[in-house]
């Protein structure tokens, strides 16, 4: 499986593009290394969101994130969406594509949210699969997302870091990694963060999430609607040291500051970032 | 597979009103929430994302009823009209139809086409205009083929028709609107055109003279696919003044013989 060539355009800390920031980008045109585009808003053609996407294209480099591939589910694949996945990807050329690994849709229903998979063989047997049939059809490795989760199914057979290894290797796709999701997913199921960050493939990591949760007191739910919090900046820490110089991404769905905000987060990821890279530098020697 | 096939059928089921018990029969309960808790977290989610949806699509319907009011609504609406697509634009299209039965709303007998409204502005939102055919290929239409030809509305064009003066209480619920909801006259009916200029969603009320409320029945006839025969019929004399007014203002921009698109 081929790379995408525009790979190396995306570096530095990111930012997803959001509408409720369009106008300020547009007239601003500000310093942001690169966006992560919402790929599924722009499926539709012909809307102005699609425009705006085309003029965005020409300023930054862009990546694509998904919820709709559903990797997960037991329905067949939904050709209509990668026919028109794969259009966009042709028209806009994004570094990458990403999704999550979960399923969003099953018998013909679509939940638009992300839910857990059992960790089991005869999953792993069925995502692997799935997602050779999509980077099959996409030309392309796809790069998939570690979900958050508030509950655990009682036929799992291993633990998360392991399913998350066997499928990115056995479909041999690359992993965005996010470092919130880990952390809410650790407190939610009681199990120690770092175990589950120092299991992950380093090598197939493309990218690193960050974003703000809430915590709803029986657990913490992935709202991406707060500023990043401590401990999971601490996590982030520890991400750097352990997968290297991955470009990162901030997300912000819920409660979405202004532009300069979301950017002044992504500037603190870059700071304790080139930290980390530094103080590793000087470690080696 | 069956294991999963499973779940996820149980799932699917319970997220949108059906029994949770066999949906969390699947999922481990803790000493912090039960399995049925812990499933109920994403029904709770699933119903929130959709809420927000159609919340931001039918805005003046929420503002008619209420946040709280609206978001009980939804949770009905959601459970009897899952969404069947992956995509957001697409969902809401069935509000209408769910409000013309829900008894709890009858009190606001104009809510119903306000969201056709509503609906429609969404839907021309997402549309992409449509460059017109070349209409001279009409004149080589046989006698035979004018039984089946039939027109076609630009893709950015919705009607719409109520007994209520819908368009000002649509405007009087926008920032900055200068229309008093005390000064409408709710039951005065109207015709209105819901397009897409540009950039710009545009909703015209089409006037109360003959003419003008002829060229919005004449649109409305082709939208409901009626043969020119059929159009001849009801429209007589005036045919070719409306037909070309609809070509000239490019909102009738195709005609199909035979169910093939020209």
């Amino acid at each position: 499986m081929s790379k995408n060539h525009q790979y190396n355009d995306i570096q530095g800390c990111g930012i997803g593009l959001r509408l409720d920031h369009f106008d300020d980008i547009k007239q601003q045109q500000p310093n942001i290394p690169w966006l992560e585009v919402l790929s599924d808003n722009y499926l539709i053609e012909g809307t102005m969101q699609r425009r705006y996407l085309e003029e965005c294209r020409n300023n930054y480099p862009v990546t694509f994130h998904g919820v709709g591939l559903s990797i997960g589910s037991t329905d067949p694949l939904n050709m209509d969406y990668l026919k028109r996945l794969k259009k966009l990807k042709n028209e806009i050329q994004p570094a990458w594509i990403s999704d999550h690994l979960c399923w969003t849709s099953a018998h013909g229903v679509v939940t638009h949210d992300l839910i857990p998979l059992p960790y089991t063989n005869s999953v792993i047997k069925h995502i692997v699969e799935r997602i050779s049939q999509v980077q099959d059809y996409l030309g392309e490795q796809l790069v998939i997302e570690n979900v958050s989760s508030y509950l655990q199914f009682k036929s799992t057979e291993m633990t998360e870091w392991d399913f998350i290894n066997e499928v990115t290797q056995q479909s041999d796709c690359r992993l965005l990694l996010d470092v919130n999701n880990i952390y809410v997913s650790a407190q939610n199921h009681s199990f120690n963060a770092e175990d589950y960050l120092y299991a992950m493939p380093a090598e197939r990591v493309a990218e690193i999430h960050l974003a703000g949760y809430e915590d709803r007191g029986t657990h913490l739910l992935d709202t991406h609607s707060r500023p990043v919090t401590e401990p999971v900046w601490d996590l982030f820490k520890k991400a750097i040291k352990h997968v290297g110089d991955a470009p990162v991404l901030i997300e912000w769905d819920n409660d979405i500051p202004s532009l300069e905000r979301v950017i002044e987060e992504a500037s603190t990821a870059q700071k304790i970032k080139q930290q980390v890279l530094e103080l590793n530098v000087q470690g080696a020697a | 597979m069956s294991d999963i096939r499973e779940i996820q059928g149980d799932f699917i089921d319970a997220i949108f009103g059906g029994d949770k018990k066999a949906a969390a029969s699947h999922v481990i309960s803790d000493e912090t929430l039960t399995a049925e808790q812990r499933f109920g977290i994403y029904r709770g989610s699933v119903h929130g994302i959709l809420t927000q949806t159609l919340g931001l699509t039918f805005t003046v319907c929420k503002e008619l009823v209420g946040e709280k009011f609206f978001n009980n609504m939804t949770t009905i609406f959601i459970d009897k009209h899952p969404p069947t697509t992956s995509y957001f634009a697409e969902y809401g299209k069935d509000f209408p139809i769910f409000l013309e039965t829900f008894e709890h709303v009858k009190d606001i007998p104009y809510i119903i086409d306000i969201s056709k409204l509503e609906w429609a502005r969404h839907d021309v939102w997402h549309e992409k205009a449509e460059a017109s055919i070349d209409f001279s290929a009409l004149a080589e239409v046989t006698e035979e083929q004018q039984a089946t030809l039939t027109f076609g509305l630009q893709k950015t064009l919705r009607l719409i028709q109520s007994k209520f003066r819908i368009d000002d209480i649509w405007f009087a619920h926008q920032q900055d609107s200068d229309i008093e909801l005390e000064n409408i006259d709710f039951n005065e009916a109207v015709k209105l055109f819901v397009w897409k200029d540009k950039e710009m969603i545009k909703i015209s009320l089409m006037s109360h003279t003959t003419e003008d409320s002829q060229f919005w029945d004449f649109l409305f006839a082709i939208a409901k696919k009626e043969t020119l025969n059929d159009l001849a019929e009801q429209f007589g004399d005036n045919l070719p003044m409306l037909l070309n007014q609809g070509i000239q203002s490019s909102w009738i921009n195709h005609f199909n013989i035979n169910d093939v698109k020209n």
